[in-house]
């Protein structure tokens, strides 16, 4: 019986690889954690959950950090968990970029969740999920696995968006994206289904009896890129993630859900689970569907032009700020859009602009979305460029910090976001996307009148009419240091961009 | 310490004066203040050990700036004599200013944000004289034009510093379009934006070249330097505080257009050279007649500075790159010498720019007006002063490689003597005419230290026996190729001859037609519409405004439907309509409802069926 | 006589297109989610269809996944139900327009 246990575990041990999900498996214990510490410390305590979560979230950081340096995962894909799971660079890279995300959004939760009457715990735990399921997300190399990722993260922010339970909106707003979202996860999941039938089936060379693998895909999918069902089963599955990323035409719900939900949530979707859709676009177009070149790119050409002009025209009629962020973020979703094309047209390093846009866009992003959380009133869906007036002059370290996240998301030079859009733009050029260039150069002019208007509400206007109340919270010390992180890096990264290239 | 390190001291000192006053020092004046100056010092110290560390070497740095796949763009210094040459000019004169502005600007209650915006543009300015390609020259480029942008608008309050920032602001990247589409092209031509490689490639493959790339990159120079036409900003950027127009409007900035056509000079075909060369000269013409009719001490002086730009780019249109550098850094020396002088004269009568309304300072402030003179004769070009040494070489290489400009830029030269006698005539000479001239008093030690300084540079400047080989290498050989050109000693006869007539000439015929201390312009009551003329500034402004009010603004009216949009600031109206209609559209979209919101997704479905049936592609 | 898989994906994409249609037209909010469970059902028919005539099991094991994906969904989603009708006192999609424009 012994002998039996022992070879058991042996088998075991030798396939042991839980190590290589460390982080994911660190963030759930910590969510969990969260739970035990609320339940186990007394009520006038319940603040130090929101510590307890940040520095845990440092800690894995840190461990990510380190994985990313000294792991073996860092040079070529390796499948892990029956082919589950593929590491890679890439992955490493989501990782550290999710968990900066949910660091932030944390923390902007925490100043949000002072001025709300709503628990707090519950807050922190669901960022932390979203956050392990995205790692897991980026990670998976099977639809089965991918769907129940997807899942995870989706159902953890339909609460997340609904969590301001006694603000109408944040109610309406989580109901849009409840529905909305199921209705995207089941087209993705129609998708799933056609291309696991067809692939499976044993009639047609190449088939494989693990055919929701994405190498198996791939490699029916190369044989086969004129079969209906294929093409289709493609399109619908393109279609979910479009839902995911905001690009017309399932980018309709951004505008309401972004207003809706609290502003931590807003920034949350608009930078983690944007990113998250992106990365699994690129893995897609690279993996299973590489073979479907010639119908993803017309496809993706398209959807990519309308998504750039819609989104930048409609914010520039845009007053409500939270709309703004919304709608402008469905115009960074075409420009990203654009690298996506690119890798898919043969440019492969394409990706790394991709990603690096994306580390931009998080530093902008984050940025603004941390002053609007500082300077919103108590009605968080209510945050109009006319409550700018002035805001310079009271705040002018939030005023400085917000000019620089707006500059880089415009792409003005001496900012990070500015390279971003050149190494797309450059790739776009190499992979000969010369009409889509064009488009999206429009798009950056366009994008600068409302992001300019912005800043100069906020700083060049001197309006002597009753400006409403301000409850702007004055940060502290903490806050500030936080926040020049976030504009020191992105200036650092548009004066020497090859800093990013530190990390693996 | 290497040169490498001292010129990353050169360029990170201001860099960091800069975040130091934005950060912790905005309320802290004087401290700012004397931050900006001690980083201005550390420049000029460490641009001497640069220079002298290199030895007359070409000292070239460059580390991987961004790398993305295949694609690398590295960053670095070029540390040529060219680029000694107008890092010490930059450093020390730039010094000198920011001296003379502890003095000038020690009243102004927002002496923290000029102070931190003179180091934003020192760090700039220093770029680009270190940048060893396009892009980083790109950037630097951008930076100059705004912190100009910032100083320029230094006293928000008034509506003409407001509108002129603007001004310049906008009419510089138009410019700058132009330079950027140059560097785009220039990158897919020579596969490098570094400009060693470029002159590499370019001396090799001389087909490679065409007026295409050079026109593009000479649209930034246009714009920069104010060539014709888009000139128009320059003297409405008088608006801004003396020292800034003395630094960043005569002796660096403006120039830095000329020094970029000194960098990519192998990129000339000769017959963008002849365009440049009577780009020149018509600017230098054009400029010196509208200096006639201004009353303000800092717009005629902004006018002479067009004026002389344009000799430069003459010069360097008809081959000598050296002779424009060498005009260029005499010039710097006696134009900042003017400006910080006409910066006393302001300071001193109490913010009267009014020429006519001065008159008498030479008793008053004497050693404001002694120095002033020096720097009115070495423009001028009087004999062995700085700027005769110039233009004399710039006269000569016109008279020997094309007569019909050098007849113009002789005319110039007579133009550039009458309107700075004028100037000084009317000014200094005479009985104060009012009430703040009648008080004015010398200026303090801190203000008039730097103009001695200047005043011995614009002297000596031209000397280039005194110069050191490391630095004039460039100039040397190009005087050096005149001299031994075929007809130089008679072209040098004929040079001495007339421009020494022009400038006696100029300056006795401006003393005798508006005589010394004069009350009003003789040349308005006898002459009016030419006067009126000249003052229109031959009517560029206007037409420029009249394309705006009547052919913009007629297509903004038709437009004004959308209103709402128009008011938030849109600089090109017309697209801009057009967007606002798609954006009220796109607007419309978000009805709220959930099931009209399905229906984009059953769109979306629906489209995304056809495609897959392959009805579509 | 056997059916064959084409009838079960007829009826599969039968189920799908009434969930859709019932999403896009209902105006009951529980309506409108019991048509997206009708969708996930579909989805499950399929894959289980396909399962057996592939003879592979990977589809039924995803059924299950689909099954505890959905029951986590309709929880979470009553719960934001039940919230916003205590709030608004309506659950028809009709009047819930707050957020538009």
């Amino acid at each position: 019986m012994n002998e039996i246990l022992a070879e058991f575990l042996r088998g075991y041990t030798a396939t042991n690889q839980w190590l290589a999900i460390l982080p994911e498996i660190l963030l759930a214990l910590l969510a969990l954690s969260l739970l035990a510490v609320e339940m186990a410390s007394p009520k006038a305590a319940r603040a130090q959950v929101g510590r307890v979560a940040f520095y845990g979230q440092l800690f894995i950081l840190a461990v990510c950090l380190i994985g990313c340096f000294t792991g073996p995962a860092t040079t070529g894909a390796e499948p892990l968990f029956s082919g589950m799971i593929e590491q890679s660079g890439t992955t490493q890279f989501m990782r550290v970029f999710f968990l900066l995300c949910s660091l932030f959004v944390s923390y902007l939760g925490g100043i949000y969740l002072e001025r709300q009457p709503l628990a707090r715990t519950e807050f922190h735990h669901l960022v932390l999920l979203v956050a392990a399921g995205m790692m897991l997300l980026v990670q998976s190399a099977h639809f089965v696995m991918l769907f129940v990722a997807l899942e995870t993260v989706t159902v953890a922010f339909y609460v997340l968006v609904a969590y301001g339970r006694n603000s109408v909106g944040s109610l309406e707003a989580g109901l849009k994206y409840l529905i909305m979202g199921a209705l995207s996860s089941a087209i993705l999941l129609f998708g799933i289904v056609l291309l696991y039938g067809v692939a499976g089936n044993p009639a047609l060379a190449a088939s494989s009896s693990d055919s929701l693998q994405y190498s198996a895909l791939a490699e029916f999918i190369s044989l086969h890129d004129g079969n209906l069902l294929v093409r289709l089963g493609a399109l619908l599955v393109v279609a979910g993630i479009c839902f995911k990323i905001g690009a017309v035409p399932f980018q309709i719900w951004v505008p309401d859900v972004y207003q809706g939900a609290p502003t931590p949530v807003t920034s949350f979707l608009a930078v983690a689970s944007k990113a998250a859709g992106f990365v699994v676009l690129l893995q897609l177009v690279q993996g299973p569907f590489a073979g479907l070149g010639a119908l993803l790119v017309p496809v993706l050409s398209i959807v990519a032009a309308v998504t750039i002009l819609f989104g930048n025209c409609a914010a520039v009629v845009q007053g409500n700020l939270k709309r703004l962020m919304g709608l402008s973020g469905i115009a960074h979703a075409g420009y990203l859009l654009l690298g996506v094309i690119a890798v898919a047209s043969g440019v492969a390093w394409a990706e790394g602009a991709v990603l690096f846009y994306l580390f931009t866009y998080l530093l902008g992003s984050f940025a603004v979305f941390a002053v609007m959380t500082f300077a919103a009133g108590t009605d968080d869906t209510d945050q109009q460029i006319s409550h700018y007036q002035d805001f310079a002059k009271e705040q002018p370290f939030l005023g400085g910090v917000l000019a620089i996240g707006l500059g880089s998301l415009a792409g003005i030079p001496p900012l990070g976001g500015f390279i971003g859009k050149l190494f797309l733009f450059i790739a776009a050029f190499q992979a000969g996307l010369y009409g889509l260039l064009g488009v999206a150069i429009l798009g950056v002019v366009i994008s600068i009148y409302y992001y300019f208007g912005w800043i100069r509400e906020a700083f060049f206007s001197h309006y002597n009419e009753t400006v409403p109340t301000k409850t702007a919270i004055l940060p502290s010390m903490r806050d500030r240091l936080l926040l020049g992180f976030l504009a020191a890096a992105s200036l650092l990264l548009g004066l020497y961009p090859a800093a990013l290239s530190l990390l693996p | 310490m290497n040169v490498a390190q001292s010129l990353l001291v050169v360029l990170f000192a201001p860099l960091v004066s800069a975040a130091v006053i934005g950060l912790f020092l905005r309320r802290q004046g004087v401290l700012a203040s004397y931050l900006s100056v001690g980083a201005a010092a550390v420049i000029a110290g460490f641009s001497w050990i640069a220079w002298s560390g290199a030895q007359g070497e070409t000292a070239a740095v460059s580390f991987s700036w961004l790398k993305v796949g295949q694609l690398q763009i590295d960053l670095g210094f070029l540390f040529d004599g060219v680029a000694a040459t107008m890092l010490l000019m930059v450093a020390f004169v730039g010094f000198l200013i920011h001296v003379f502005s502890l003095g000038y600007m020690k009243t102004d209650k927002a002496r923290a944000r000029f102070f931190g915006g003179l180091s934003i543009f020192m760090f700039s300015m220093l770029g680009i004289v270190l940048a060893d390609n396009l892009i980083m020259l790109f950037i630097f480029w951008e930076l100059v034009g705004f912190s100009s942008y910032m100083l320029i608008g230094h006293y928000m309050e008034t509506n003409a510093a407001k509108e002129a920032s603007k001004k310049a602001f906008i009419v510089n990247r138009v410019g700058d379009v132009g330079f950027l589409i140059g560097i785009v092209y220039a990158y897919w031509q020579f596969g490098t934006t570094n400009l060693t490689e470029m002159g590499a490639i370019a001396g090799l493959h001389p087909e490679m070249l065409n007026w295409f790339v050079a026109g593009c990159l000479l649209c930034g120079f246009i714009g920069k330097s104010a060539q014709f036409p888009l000139h128009v900003w320059l003297p409405d950027a008088m608006a801004g505080p003396t020292p800034v127009s003395a630094l960043i409007h005569a002796a660096t900035m403006v120039a830095a257009g000329v020094y970029f056509l000194i960098r990519i000079a192998f990129l000339f075909t000769p017959d963008v050279l002849t365009f440049i060369a009577w780009l020149g000269t018509a600017v230098a013409v054009y400029a010196g007649f509208c200096a006639y009719a201004q009353n303000d001490i800092k717009r005629i002086l902004a006018y002479s500075t067009l004026s002389q730009l344009g000799y430069m780019a003459a010069a360097f249109g008809l081959g000598y790159p050296g002779i424009a550098l060498f005009h260029l850094i005499t010039h710097a020396f006696f134009k900042a010498l003017l400006f910080l002088g006409a910066g006393s004269v302001i300071h001193g009568c109490h913010h009267e720019q009014d020429i006519f309304r001065m008159g008498g300072l030479l008793k008053r402030m004497p050693l404001t007006a002694l120095t002033f003179l020096t720097g009115l004769l070495a423009l001028c070009g009087v004999y062995g002063l700085s700027g005769f040494y110039s233009k004399d070489g710039i006269l000569i290489a016109g008279s020997l490689e094309n007569p019909a400009i050098f007849t113009l830029l002789c005319g110039g030269a007579f133009l550039t003597a009458g309107y700075m006698g004028r100037l000084f005539w009317i000014a200094f000479l005479g009985s104060p005419k009012s009430e703040a001239a009648e008080h004015a008093k010398e200026s303090p030690l801190v203000m008039t230290v730097p103009l001695v300084l200047l005043a011995v540079l614009s002297v000596i400047g031209g000397m280039t026996w005194l110069w050191p080989d490391t630095l004039g290498g460039l100039i040397l050989a190009d005087l050096d190729h005149l001299h031994h050109m075929e007809g130089y000693k008679a072209a040098h006869k004929n040079v001495l001859l007339f421009g020494s007539a022009a400038w006696v000439v100029g300056l006795a015929v401006s003393f005798f037609f508006y005589g010394a201390g004069a009350r009003e312009d003789r040349l308005e009551k006898l002459a009016g519409p030419v006067y009126g003329f000249l003052q229109k500034r031959l009517w560029f402004d206007e037409i420029y405004n009249f394309y705006v009010a009547k052919i913009q603004q007629r297509l903004a009216d038709l437009l004004s439907f959308f209103d709402i949009f128009l008011l938030k600031g849109v600089l090109i109206r017309g697209s801009a309509g057009l967007v606002g209609l798609f954006g009220l559209g796109a607007k419309q979209l978000h009805v709220g409802s959930l099931h009209s919101y399905v229906y984009w997704f059953l769109g979306g479905l629906v489209a995304f069926w056809i495609v897959a049936t392959g009805l579509l592609f | 006589m056997t059916v064959g898989i084409n009838a079960f994906l007829l009826v599969a994409g039968w189920l799908f297109a009434i969930g859709l249609l019932g999403v896009l037209l209902r105006k009951n909010t529980l309506v409108i989610y019991m048509s997206l469970e009708l969708m996930l059902n579909a989805v499950n028919l399929a894959l289980v269809a396909f399962s057996r005539y592939n003879n592979t099991m990977d589809g039924n094991l995803f059924v299950f996944f689909i099954i505890t994906v959905a029951a986590a969904e309709v929880a979470v989603g009553l719960a934001i139900i039940v919230a916003l009708y205590r709030r608004r006192q309506t659950v028809l999609v009709n009047e819930l327009n707050s957020l538009s424009r």
